[in-house]
């Protein structure tokens, strides 16, 4: 494959961070980026502070605060990743991008890497409510420290799959709907009604390996306090696959 | 093998399965690997040391027997069914660190199975779903050797080498096998959960548990109805049921002239009329080396006595000192006042009540291995140590103070005690010093009967007042052995002092909570981890105490509840005032009026008339205070509300679209130029 000479792995990290800086510059140099972040941030708040109903909680936690990131994420986290590929299909300049000195993989991951920046820096911007509740009491930060790493896992799995899913077509509007009903399946395969409903068909074994393939659980086991390699192994893999997916839906794209 | 090729038949659909199917073993694999970082405040999740030294101490294999019902009932709150994996994890993580010493077996008691079976027997408690189903989630741990005996002859319960312990069982001294039964875990009592678990296996690798004499002037051992003295049933105090979980605890006699020589701790609680006999057996047991907790306190709220001096004057609350010892050893208890703090007063319906004190913080001494792990504690009417000559015990002891006032206290008349908010603390003179509320002295301790046993009369009758320990063992009414006097101490001993004795009642240690038909004892405080780590503590197992208090109790947000609080103290009292103000206006006009009722030839004079006027006004003018003032009650916490929400809600967008737009204006003038 042409690039070979300049992609190899020796500067394959460098190759990525240009990707990832083309990327990053594209977003912020537009207005799309601010006004999600705008709505991200004014959903959160409002959803914490009201229907999370912080304050009659009278809890120095952030429950009410992550509580609402899975549904948050489910469709703000396509509306980011939607145009990821899409965009590049529909101008045409997805054969160009392959021409430079770049091989897929680092193309990619340059690009999941530069979304999951972009909402590392939302989750980074919501830092006043981390600070409220600490002013407010005394809360376990060490709990709420794994809580936003389970909160970017939990953005990076569902951007992952909006990755592969915007490579399946043209139409930002048809890779968004899909990978929102790709998530939401995700997540409801742990939620409590869904799972609860769900032993009544079957034994608590099927259920718990159902639950097991939900981001919910794992996300739910991170808010403990507890980093534990399964949690973290499972959004990992999560990504891995969609990015993988990602990658043989492009190579199929440029086969045929 | 042509790279290309491999690479394009690996990115392909079929790769796409073989790679979901290697990611899910590759989760699996990792299901069962127990490797996790614990980031909670007081690492939650993961295995003390204490625990972890606990198991490496076992010699002999140890089953541990979960009983969780999984029948699919749908009722069965599905908090409870996380609980459960969470009590699992953690079981696993004591598999994981026994080195193989340690068993967990899994059973699953469905309604008629045989495990429901081995489950009453192992003595756990059934609970009931809202489905009316039977739901087990408890443990019990066991020697191996018993766990085989048991199998072995299911049907010979009564021949059983070890019998059955509840965690209520009276103090059985069962030697070598036994099972030890957690027959409820809940989720109330999670962050105890290690705790439980770790303490069951240690009881069932004890031999023989430690003796503790308790000797206290109350029936905290229960108290059967009486009918004579129209007095109904008591049952134990909830602090002894919790060290008879752990330990033989016994009654001793308050005219005991010698402390048996099997008991290892001695718990004195509340004295009261304590003879020269007892405190005489009380002095030698501390040189023989012995190790004493007593709870000593000049207002015992929780033991109302009849007022010798007064009988007229009704009940009143008790004391109970040592009349000797205490000076023998450098201290002394001020009787007949109470300490009031005003920095650890508590907070009583919003007003701060100085002689309850909520003793935390600064005020425990985090340096010590006991006290450092309890959160807080809760002393009612307590009264304080002061040290009889400059702030030292005598020579040969050394002091600790483990609790202690702050400097803005002061000792406060009985009559007064009760009182609460300015009212309490108007007239408040503080010493400007702390003072210690528990202290513990170690070291060789002198006699405080230097010339030998007191002359005592052993046919005597004991001073008649309510609270002879129900199970009272017989008296150990032989005088003292002269020759086995020791005016010096032979050995090292350790004693501690807390100045109350309220705070081991059952209304101050713990809320009783219902959870699913089940009653759990929730702790209210520290006093109840306090009361049974010291006992630890000195009872040897030392690795128990370090594993109590690593719960956290509730964490709310405070600055809401202090501004509320603040702002109670402040309005309360006027609210108070202006309603009291209202009530009598209005009943004076009532009486008024009720002159000019219906049939009365009562016509008020111009004068009258006014008086009912004026009346009227001032009481729709007092109306409308109250309404103001209890406004204003609101107006700070509402104030940090809308504060708070505007900050989290709105700062951060507005920022970003200032950003952005600052931005735009950069880039404009940029590609202008």
């Amino acid at each position: 494959m042409n690039g070979q000479a300049a992609g190899k792995h020796g500067s394959s990290f460098i190759n990525i961070a240009a990707i990832v800086r083309r990327e990053l510059s594209g977003y912020f140099g537009s207005p799309v980026a601010y006004v999600f972040l705008v709505i991200f941030l004014l959903m959160a708040g409002f959803l914490t502070f009201t229907l999370g109903r912080f304050f009659e909680r009278a809890e120095a936690s952030l429950v009410s605060f992550f509580t609402w990131h899975p549904w948050m994420y489910l469709f703000l986290v396509p509306a980011v990743g939607m145009r990821l590929w899409s965009e590049e299909r529909r101008l045409g300049t997805l054969e160009l991008l392959l021409t430079l000195p770049v091989t897929l993989p680092q193309v990619i991951i340059g690009k999941f890497l530069a979304s999951w920046i972009f909402l590392a820096i939302a989750l980074a911007l919501t830092c006043p409510v981390w600070i409220t509740v600490n002013v407010l009491g005394s809360p376990d930060n060490g709990a709420i420290l794994t809580a936003y790493l389970g909160s970017l896992l939990l953005a990076g799995s569902f951007l992952a799959i909006t990755s592969m899913t915007s490579a399946m077509t043209r139409n930002q509007a048809v890779s968004f709907i899909l990978s929102v009903t790709l998530c939401l399946f995700l997540v409801i395969a742990g939620y409590s009604p869904v799972t609860d409903l769900l032993t009544r068909w079957t034994s608590p074994g099927v259920v718990d390996v159902v639950a097991s393939f939900s981001v919910m659980t794992h996300f739910d086991a991170l808010q403990r306090g507890v980093i534990d390699l399964r949690d973290v192994a499972f959004f990992l893999s999560v990504i891995g696959f969609a990015l993988f997916g990602n990658a043989v839906i492009v190579r199929s794209l440029r086969a045929g | 093998m042509n790279s290309a090729n491999l690479v394009k038949r690996l990115m392909s659909p079929a790769g796409l399965v073989v790679l979901f199917a290697a990611l899910v073993v590759l989760n699996v694999v990792l299901s069962a690997v127990p490797a996790r970082l614990d980031l909670t405040e007081g690492r939650v999740y993961t295995l003390s040391d204490g625990t972890r030294q606990v198991l490496a101490r076992l010699d002999t294999p140890v089953v541990v027997r979960l009983y969780y019902t999984q029948s699919g009932d749908t009722s069965v709150p599905v908090a409870l069914n996380t609980f459960a994996k969470r009590v699992q994890d953690l079981l696993a993580e004591y598999e994981a660190a026994s080195g193989g010493r340690l068993v967990i077996e899994r059973l699953n008691p469905e309604p008629d199975s045989d495990a429901e079976d081995a489950a009453t027997r192992d003595g756990i408690d059934a609970q009931v779903t809202p489905n009316q189903e039977k739901f087990y989630l408890g443990l019990a741990v066991m020697r191996r050797d018993a766990a085989a005996a048991k199998a072995d002859a299911p049907q010979a319960r009564g021949a059983l080498p070890g019998a059955t312990a509840t965690a209520a069982a009276a103090a059985s001294n069962a030697v070598a096998s036994h099972t030890v039964a957690i027959p409820v875990l809940s989720p109330e009592r999670e962050r105890l959960l290690e705790y439980d678990i770790t303490r069951a296996i240690s009881q069932v690798m004890q031999a023989r548990r430690p003796v503790i004499g308790v000797m206290s002037a109350i029936p905290v051992f229960g108290r059967p109805m009486e009918p004579m003295l129209g007095r109904l049933p008591t049952g134990p105090w909830i602090a002894i049921q919790e060290l008879q979980r752990n330990f033989d605890v016994r009654a001793v006699p308050m005219q005991s002239t010698r402390i048996p020589d099997d008991v290892k701790v001695l718990l004195v609680i509340h004295p009261r009329d304590l003879t020269d006999a007892g405190e005489y057996a009380i002095d030698q047991f501390v040189l023989r080396g012995g190790r004493l907790i007593a709870f000593l306190d000049p207002y015992a709220f929780f033991d109302q006595q009849r007022n010798l001096e007064n009988p007229l004057a009704g009940n009143t609350a008790s004391e109970s000192t040592f009349p000797r010892l205490l000076g023998a050893w450098g201290y002394a208890m001020p009787l007949g006042k109470i300490a009031g703090d005003l920095t650890l007063a508590s907070n009583q319906n919003g007003r701060a009540m100085p002689t309850l004190l909520n003793v935390q913080g600064d005020a425990l001494n985090k340096d010590d291995l006991v006290i450092g792990q309890v959160g807080t504690l809760m002393l009612p009417f307590p009264g304080w140590f002061d040290p009889l000559a400059e702030g030292k015990p005598v020579a040969g002891l050394t002091a600790t103070v483990l609790a202690r006032t702050s400097p803005n206290s002061m000792l406060i008349d009985p009559i007064v005690a009760t009182l609460t908010g300015d009212v309490a603390a108007r007239g408040f003179q503080p010493t400007g010093k702390a003072h210690a509320l528990a202290l513990r002295l170690t070291g060789r301790f002198p006699s405080a009967f230097p010339d030998g046993p007191p002359k005592v009369d052993v046919t005597a009758p004991v001073p008649l007042r309510d609270g002879a320990p129900a199970d009272a063992a017989p008296v150990v009414h032989v005088p003292a052995d002269p020759a086995a006097h020791l005016a010096k101490a032979a050995n090292d001993a350790q004693v501690v002092l807390v100045g109350d004795i309220d705070m081991l009642a059952d209304g101050v240690v713990v809320e009783i909570q219902e959870s699913f038909g089940q009653q759990v004892r929730v702790p209210r405080n520290g006093n109840l981890d306090f009361l049974q780590s010291l006992v630890e503590a000195f009872a040897g197992d030392s690795l128990l105490g370090g594993l109590r208090s690593r719960a956290a109790f509730s964490r709310p947000l405070t600055v809401p509840l202090e501004i509320a609080e603040r702002a109670q103290q402040e309005y309360l009292g006027a609210i108070k005032a202006l309603e009291d103000d209202l009530i009598q206006t209005q009943d004076r006009l009532q009486k008024l009026q009720r002159a000019r009722g219906p049939g009365s030839t009562f016509t008020p004079s111009a004068e009258q008339q006014a008086e009912i006027d004026a009346f009227q006004l001032k009481s729709t003018q007092t109306k409308a205070e109250l309404k103001e003032l209890r406004r204003t009650l609101r107006l700070e916490t509402d104030r940090l509300e809308l504060v708070t929400k505007v900050v989290n809600i709105a700062l951060m967008p507005v920022l970003v679209t200032f950003a952005g737009v600052g931005l735009f204006a950069i880039r404009r003038r940029r590609l202008a130029r």
